[in-house]
């Protein structure tokens, strides 16, 4: 060892290499790994702790948003279907009485997602809290999953990546707001999420293969959507040639989503009801129809494109598809695949280019910026910039959120104090929202979302 | 959808209310904020978001 090499080594506390180069110069090879060294371990300003105090602050900041959050027609629209659920055993709404006949039984629905949401109700209350608790749910395991498979993929001394892909995660701030919804889009992500994470560590292994279809037909049950992690999963095990694991994929995925039947079997003409609602469904008219697909089909990246919440992710994942354009075959076969086939297969599927779809393939998003950024990891003013803006969209919509709900003030407390400036014993046109209100003293009908209602009974 | 068409919808559908939020989920269809009537309905509260009209 040189005299340099000794005096780089005692100032930086880095180990040189001694590993000869081709180039037979191995003091310059040495300072060669010195430099990729310290690209990995130090070049990032906010690896080691600090990192860990940042994501402590998003994660509290993300925790702020949930109190006294304010609810969405979702949250009452899904709400009300599981409250029916847990009371009578049916799916049906009073909301929408009139359309399509789902004030007696809605065989068109989130199966699987409202029966979880009617198990809160059964166990905890029917609250708001406890309805947007369903969406927190599944975010957590998502995120844990995230984890898993960040951890899986990198060694001790690179486990900052952990709370940096944290950071990006809690951060992010559709995933912030939809986090404590009563949408099923948060359980599809982490069931979808979790198949794909099966299938890329069990080769071979046709227990956790089964399993791994079981969730993507779980994912189905709870959205029909979900039937575009059956066909990723499904199509990445045969493109990959691991043709008997398809098959019990396939088996195991087909049989979770027959259970999908159960109430249609059960109800009186179930399958021309559930055609007729399927077909008069408001939200499903775009899919029907040549001109109103091909638009659907042509406006597709609105989905990945539609606002900041929904850009700040969409623009790291193609700067770093751009950047690493020539490394992307390097990326694990599996995700690569999977993914690819969850972004074809509801491009064709679906009825809506709704941005709220995009925490469908969040999961996958996050996982491929990090895979993109560690098979080669790069600082450049271009990535600099595009993380800004991430943040800056993030911490603004999260802050945001926050002084939205502390403005509204916490709605049914708010609603509550109207009471006594609304008619007793009366029939009311109120805000879907108004659901929150829990008192059997008003039969009302929303003026929210509804374009054929008629008033019916007050959950 | 027009304040005017609002009221009769509403009366149509047997409401013997209607409450609106202005600050949390307004509509294009709301009456300006204060309106004293709308047709089959009469402004009965009014707190500077919330509007309550009964017939």
């Amino acid at each position: 060892m040189n005299l340099k090499t000794a005096f780089f080594e005692k100032c930086t506390g880095y180990k040189i290499t001694t590993a000869k180069h081709d180039s037979g110069n191995r003091y310059y090879c040495g300072l060669f790994y010195f430099k990729h060294t310290q690209l990995s371990s130090r070049m990032h300003p906010f690896s080691g702790y600090r990192l860990y105090f940042v994501l402590f602050v998003f994660v509290l900041m993300t925790g702020l948003t949930y109190y006294h959050r304010y609810p969405t027609g979702d949250d009452a629209w899904f709400g009300e279907q599981s409250y029916w659920l847990e009371k009578e055993g049916v799916i049906r709404s009073e909301f929408f009485r009139g359309i399509a006949g789902w004030e007696k039984q809605l065989l068109v629905s989130h199966k699987l997602f409202l029966a979880v949401g009617a198990l809160f109700i059964h166990f905890f209350g029917f609250h708001l809290p406890v309805l947007q608790f369903t969406g927190l749910l599944f975010f957590l395991i998502m995120t844990t999953e995230i984890v898993y498979y960040v951890r899986s993929r990198v060694s001790a001394e690179h486990v900052w990546y952990v709370p940096a892909i944290l950071i990006l995660v809690f951060t992010n701030r559709l995933l912030i707001k939809m986090s404590f919804e009563n949408r099923p889009e948060m359980m599809l992500a982490a069931l979808g999420f979790g198949a794909f994470l099966l299938i890329a560590k069990s080769k071979g292994n046709y227990l956790r293969i089964a399993a791994s279809g079981i969730l993507a037909g779980l994912a189905f049950l709870s959205h029909l959507n979900g039937v575009i992690y059956v066909i990723a999963g499904f199509g990445t095990l045969l493109l990959l040639r691991r043709y008997r694991e398809a098959i019990s994929f396939g088996i195991f995925s087909g049989l979770t989503c027959a259970l999908y039947l159960t109430d249609i079997i059960m109800a009186e003409n179930g399958f021309e009801i559930w055609w007729y609602q399927f077909r008069h469904d408001p939200a499903t008219q775009a899919a029907f129809g040549f001109s109103s697909k091909l638009i659907q089909i042509l406006t597709y990246p609105r989905i990945f494109f539609h606002s900041p919440e929904q850009i700040a992710l969409s623009l790291l994942l193609v700067y770093m598809l751009w950047i690493q354009r020539n490394l992307i075959r390097k990326l694990p076969a599996e995700l690569r695949l999977f993914s690819l086939l969850l972004f074809l297969s509801f491009w064709i599927i679906t009825k809506g280019n709704g941005a709220l779809y995009l925490p469908l393939f969040m999961p996958f998003m996050f996982v491929m910026v990090f895979e993109l950024y560690t098979i080669k990891p790069f600082v450049n003013t271009g990535l600099k910039l595009v993380l800004l803006a991430y943040f800056i969209i993030g911490i603004f919509g999260t802050v945001q959120i926050i002084v939205k709900n502390h403005k509204l003030g916490f709605l049914p407390d708010t609603y509550a104090r109207l009471r006594n400036h609304l008619p007793i014993q009366a029939t009311g046109v109120v805000p879907l929202t108004f659901f929150t209100m829990n008192t059997s003293t008003f039969r009302v009908c929303s003026h929210m979302k509804i374009i054929n209602c008629t008033p019916g009974k007050r959950i | 959808m027009t304040a005017g068409k609002f009221g009769k919808w509403s009366f149509k559908s047997g409401a013997d209310f209607i409450l609106m939020d202005y600050d949390f989920n307004a509509e294009s269809y709301f009456p300006a904020p204060g309106t004293a009537k709308i047709p089959f309905y009469h402004l009965a509260y009014f707190d500077g978001r919330f509007a309550v009209y009964s017939k």
